[in-house]
């Protein structure tokens, strides 16, 4: 699977927040997820790759060709922004006119009927879309003119359950075509639990890790007993301690010792949530050593 | 692509690319899956089956190493199924594995060969 | 050409709603003046104040909605959105002309008349203006952009009264432009115009290219 993006070494630095040696690579055909919590520098990174923000230091290869001219590499990305970015008094139509006046493979047709489909009106202004309409029009706007590369910043956020639903439909489907990739921070592991091939573990401006989803959720498990039981485990073992009168709940990347040790307890499947935040919690302490 | 169930679960203590390769492997070895047939595109199937398309990768790798698929470029993968020495192989060495845990634990046990055979008979037709 | 048309017609869109409270507010401030002011001086007055006006609302208006930062990822060429910026001074300039030639004309508004001199000397004096403007707004941002439009309308007064001191020179300036031929004069323009488009799309772009959002 060859690289849709290589970024090596890329750093950056504010006043206040730094990102510092990022190495990571969005592979194709994959849906990447970048997780974070809020401020841990995902909108930073996506504004590198896209050019918005220019990088101190490092190196970013597009479509695994270095000779690449910016104007190319933008007309073959797409973009979802989170706060949208658009001309609040434009209607969608002039907007899109601008927009498609811009890319060299822009696909009207296609425009158009993802229009019907979010069953957006063309006429309407900008300023007076909701939230979750506005993120259809960016999607539209990004889905047609034949980008080979989707970056979202946080696009579920502030969405209610149903266009998050739809959103993975759209992904799954525009993913299936070969040598389409995505890539989408979130700070919501729902929508990566569903959807993602690869996950991008961002903490404070350092890259945790990247990591198959299948692969993350296959590390960990939670378990559950009675509180005696917990006094005879190693807290080193047990990340994300829940306990309470009648008994505890952790989360653990020891299960299998744990299991034959100690046969009664209860061991389950992980949600991404908690691998999440075991996780973090994990590799904080390790980078703090 | 009618035969070919895959059914993944949560409950289960295997990982999901193991669950999934032995369901395939199955699938072939029951001839539910015939030589030649072409299998699901590796995004297609991960995305059916929910799960990362590095898992399906995995597997499509592993069972391609067993020889059990094979993939062309451009063109997707193919069960190999027609050699036939190769699936008798498998299927002999699927059931000596399980014999010799099962004589591994007879001899633990005290429990003669002439014993293990009469309960093999027995168990055979019951099952 | 699409882009660049494109780009021209969204400044407008922006600022299409306070447009007609500018002309307003501006009609009624040059009538009382309109009576005892020379056509030559109301028509410079006029003309700079609206294009910096129009110039001046679609730079606020497009740094509040930022949808300049959507268009920084899309393959858009900043070298065009200087020509767009300095077409929007071209076509304004054209438009409030013909308006205030037409409105002159008519005895009813007192407007004093013009002649091509004030014409050309004005749009020579805009382009130079707007040559250097253009790319100056683009290297500020908004909050800095409202203090310069401050010191520029409070300046103002100070400023016509500087020209007024000097009014043999541009007099002399006039005169020395009626003695050109009028194709010549047109010429003279269009060079200006293509000049002033090349060197603002390249300043801009040069900005645009390392700016951050």
């Amino acid at each position: 699977m060859e690289d849709i993006l290589r970024i090596s070494n890329i750093s950056k630095h504010f006043k206040t927040f730094s990102l510092s040696n990022i190495n990571i690579s969005i592979k194709e055909n994959c849906i990447t997820g970048f997780l974070g919590k809020n401020g841990a520098g995902k909108t930073t990174l996506i504004k590198i790759i896209l050019g918005l923000v220019h990088k101190d230091e490092g190196n970013i290869v597009y479509f695994n060709n270095p000779n690449l001219k910016k104007r190319d590499i933008k007309d073959r990305i797409g973009v979802v922004l989170d706060d949208g970015y658009f001309y609040d008094n434009l209607t969608l139509n002039q907007m899109k006119n601008l927009v498609s006046s811009t890319y060299t493979n822009w696909n009207e047709k296609k425009y158009k009927s993802y229009i019907e489909r979010f069953r957006l009106d063309e006429k309407q202004i900008i300023s007076s879309l909701s939230k979750g309409m506005k993120m259809k029009y960016a999607l539209s706007l990004a889905l047609s003119h034949n980008a080979d590369l989707l970056i979202m910043d946080e696009p579920t956020s502030g969405l209610d359950p149903e266009v998050r639903k739809e959103l993975m439909n759209i992904l799954n489907e525009y993913i299936q075509e070969d040598g389409k990739s995505v890539l989408f921070s979130t700070h919501i592991t729902s929508d990566l639990e569903q959807i993602a091939d690869e996950i991008i573990i961002i903490n404070d401006g350092k890259i945790l890790e990247q990591i198959s989803k299948d692969e993350l959720i296959e590390e960990y498990r939670l378990i559950k007993s009675n509180n005696k039981i917990l006094e005879k485990l190693n807290m080193n073992d047990l990340k994300l301690v829940n306990k309470t009168n009648y008994g505890f709940s952790a989360i653990t990347d020891k299960y299998e010792k744990l299991r034959k040790e100690f046969p009664e307890i209860i061991v389950e499947r992980a949600s991404l949530e908690d691998i999440f935040l075991a996780r973090t919690e994990v590799l904080e302490n390790e980078t703090n050593i | 692509m009618g035969n070919l169930n895959i059914i993944i679960s949560n409950a289960s203590e295997k990982p999901l690319y193991e669950q999934i390769k032995e369901q395939i492997k199955s699938a072939i070895l029951k001839g539910d899956l015939e030589n030649g047939e072409l299998l699901p595109s590796i995004r297609n199937f991960s995305t059916d089956l929910n799960v990362s398309i590095l898992t399906v990768r995995r597997v499509y790798d592993e069972l391609e190493r067993e020889g059990f698929v094979s993939s062309k470029a451009g063109k997707g993968t193919f069960v190999l199924a027609g050699n036939k020495d190769l699936l008798e192989d498998t299927k002999r060495v699927l059931i000596e594995e399980k014999l010799i845990d099962l004589v591994t634990l007879s001899n633990t046990l005290d429990i003669s060969i002439e014993e293990l055979h009469k309960m093999l008979d027995i168990v055979y037709e019951e099952v | 050409m699409k882009q660049i048309y494109n780009l021209i017609k969204k400044d407008f869109i922006l600022i299409r709603n306070n447009i007609l409270i500018m002309l307003l507010v501006l009609g009624f401030a040059s009538i009382p003046v309109a009576k005892n002011t020379p056509g030559s001086l109301l028509y410079g007055v006029i003309i700079f104040m609206l294009t910096f006006m129009i110039y001046h609302m679609i730079s606020m208006e497009e740094m509040k909605q930022k949808g300049h930062i959507y268009l920084a990822t899309t393959p858009l060429s900043n070298k065009n959105i200087g020509i767009a910026k300095s077409f929007i001074i071209t076509i304004s300039f054209i438009i409030i002309t013909i308006g205030y030639i037409g409105l002159s004309a008519i005895n009813f508004t007192k407007l004093g008349r013009i002649g091509i001199e004030d014409v050309v000397l004005a749009f020579f004096t805009i382009e130079i203006f707007f040559a250097i403007y253009i790319p100056l707004t683009f290297k500020l941002g908004y909050i800095r952009l409202q203090m310069i439009s401050t010191v520029t309308i409070f300046l103002t007064p100070i400023i016509i009264s500087f020209i007024l001191r000097r009014i043999d020179f541009i007099i002399n300036i006039r005169n020395y432009i009626l003695n050109i031929p009028l194709p010549a004069l047109i010429l003279f323009c269009v060079i200006i115009l293509v000049l002033v488009s090349i060197s603002t799309s390249k300043t801009s772009a040069s900005i645009l290219d390392s700016k951050e959002y």
